[in-house]
């Protein structure tokens, strides 16, 4: 009866940490089928932003272009076909507005070109694959001192920051653009600074800004707020990442994002933005 | 000084009376992280020691201790009864402890009158015949049924590190040692005819170190462990 005991004792033992081990198998698979799914979804994100960057690009880029090279046209033939209206003044008046209103159109025009060139860029960083992380934020960061903002900065030794995968590249540009959003829309801010290095194996990006900072539990709680972050921690969870967000002072706040880096990608990746045709709008 | 003189003649009949004081103490500096199932084990240890020193003090003195033995038996199994009410998640098992406790105590009270003719007769009084048995099976049905229950809600994270499951092996351990060996204490202690069955009888002293030790690693452990059913 005590050998029986002592068999049921080391039963016990024995069976519950074989159902845990299941328990916890069972647990890692849908942990994955989660972050299968959410891949799935970011890149059905990233592939449906192609597509509009795409369309934008060769469509709406293609016919706008033809509109400018059009209102050009239409401007010389003015030009050409204008003869002396023996001091008509009226024929001359609506001359002018003609010529007035045509240059007008090529320069909304010429705007509404930059303009989608700007969206486009936004949509598919196509710098990003071509030159890396850190030549992508620079031009992020050029992109944004053309409106009137906060001023960035941007720390990073491109040199010693090995090349990763598009998709994990495309993640931490993703979350670069969330978090320096969130600093210019929430913090009210006039500084941000970027600083993209490599520690210890890992890839670390921070995004400091000098603004009134935040409580990120208050933030994550709440439904609405917490949208941005959370799609930050989804884009993480996918990638193996971490970010914790500190106040680096007294005002402010620092996001912290590392990443396990990956062995350095010798070849060179399928072009992340495959246009069918290039240089349409120059 | 009979009283050493009996420990000193009788070391292990005597060690486990000693022993109970390491879990007590234990209890005693846990205090803060025992829960309620392990306050009443805290209470059982004190009776258990008070009893021990009580039967030991007695025997030395060559006086029957076997009443206060028979009367600590219904005392023993209310206290692990109300620990497994105290642990168990189902309420179902909860009413068959209660009602085991309610429907024990007068039994063990009544086997005692059973088991010996004359009440009075202090000097020739009996173990009871069948209390321990009961008892025996019923703490190793509630013991087994808290296994049951534990594998198969997975309720702790790592069994090892769970309290109970310490003390739960303690008293399956101590039970299922004497379950086949109680029914013979009636024949065995009697005062004039006492049969000597030499090593056999040293199995109840062994089993319950045995026990004391499982209980000490369970009370040791709610220092780590808030006795939360997910730790």
């Amino acid at each position: 009866m005590l050998l029986m005991a002592a068999f049921v004792i080391a039963f016990v033992i024995y069976y519950q940490k074989k159902q845990l081990e299941q328990e916890k198998k069972l647990r890692d698979v849908e942990k994955n089928h989660q972050r299968m799914l959410l891949e799935t979804a970011l890149k059905s994100e990233e592939a449906e932003r192609r597509r509009i960057a795409q369309d934008l690009h060769d469509d709406i880029g293609t016919m706008l272009s033809l509109t400018k090279l059009s209102l050009n046209q239409l401007i010389k033939t003015l030009g050409t076909a204008e003869r002396p209206n023996n001091g008509n003044a009226f024929a001359d008046k609506a001359n002018l507005r003609t010529e007035f209103t045509l240059t007008k159109a090529q320069s909304l025009v010429e705007e509404t070109i930059i303009h989608v060139r700007r969206i486009t860029r936004d949509l598919v960083p196509t710098t990003l694959e071509q030159f890396g992380l850190a030549a992508a934020i620079d031009e992020f960061i050029v992109r944004m001192g053309e409106h009137v903002g906060p001023s960035v900065r941007f720390h990073c030794d491109a040199e010693d920051i090995p090349r990763q995968s598009p998709g994990v590249e495309l993640a931490l540009y993703r979350i670069m653009q969330e978090l320096v959003n969130n600093a210019i829309k929430h913090a009210n801010c006039d500084e941000i600074e970027i600083d993209l290095h490599f520690d210890k194996g890992k890839l670390e990006l921070q995004v400091t800004d000098n603004g009134k900072g935040f409580d990120i539990e208050n933030v994550q709680a709440s439904a609405q707020n917490g949208l941005g972050l959370r799609n930050i921690e989804s884009r993480l969870s996918v990638i193996n990442g971490a970010v914790n967000y500190n106040k680096p002072g007294v005002r402010g706040s620092r996001a912290r994002v590392q990443i396990p880096v990956e062995p350095e990608r010798i070849t060179r990746p399928e072009p992340l933005y495959p246009f069918r045709k290039s240089g349409v709008n120059e | 000084m009979a009283f050493f003189t009996y420990v000193e003649r009788y070391p292990l009949a005597c060690a486990p009376v000693f022993f109970i004081l390491l879990p007590l103490l234990l209890c005693v500096a846990r205090y803060r992280s025992l829960n309620s199932a392990f306050r009443l084990m805290l209470i059982f240890l004190a009776i258990d020691l008070f009893v021990g020193l009580i039967m030991i003090q007695l025997a030395a003195n060559h006086q029957n201790n076997i009443l206060v033995l028979n009367l600590f038996v219904p005392v023993r199994y209310a206290l692990f009864g109300a620990m497994f009410i105290e642990q168990f998640q189902s309420e179902r098992y909860r009413h068959w402890i209660r009602y085991s406790i309610v429907g024990f105590i007068p039994f063990a009270l009544l086997n005692i009158y059973i088991s010996n003719y004359n009440l009075a007769d202090l000097h020739y009084h009996r173990v009871g015949k069948y209390a321990q048995v009961i008892e025996s099976a019923l703490i190793i049905l509630w013991a087994l049924l808290y296994f049951y229950e534990t594998i198969k809600a997975l309720k702790v994270s790592n069994i090892i590190q769970y309290p109970f499951f310490w003390v739960c092996a303690g008293l399956l351990i101590f039970y299922s040692g004497n379950i086949f060996f109680f029914p013979f204490w009636h024949y065995m202690y009697q005062w004039e005819k006492n049969l000597e069955l030499g090593f056999i009888e040293r199995i109840p002293a062994i089993v319950e170190l045995i026990s004391l030790h499982l209980f000490s690693i369970g009370i040791w452990q709610t220092r780590s462990h808030r006795d939360t059913i997910k730790s």
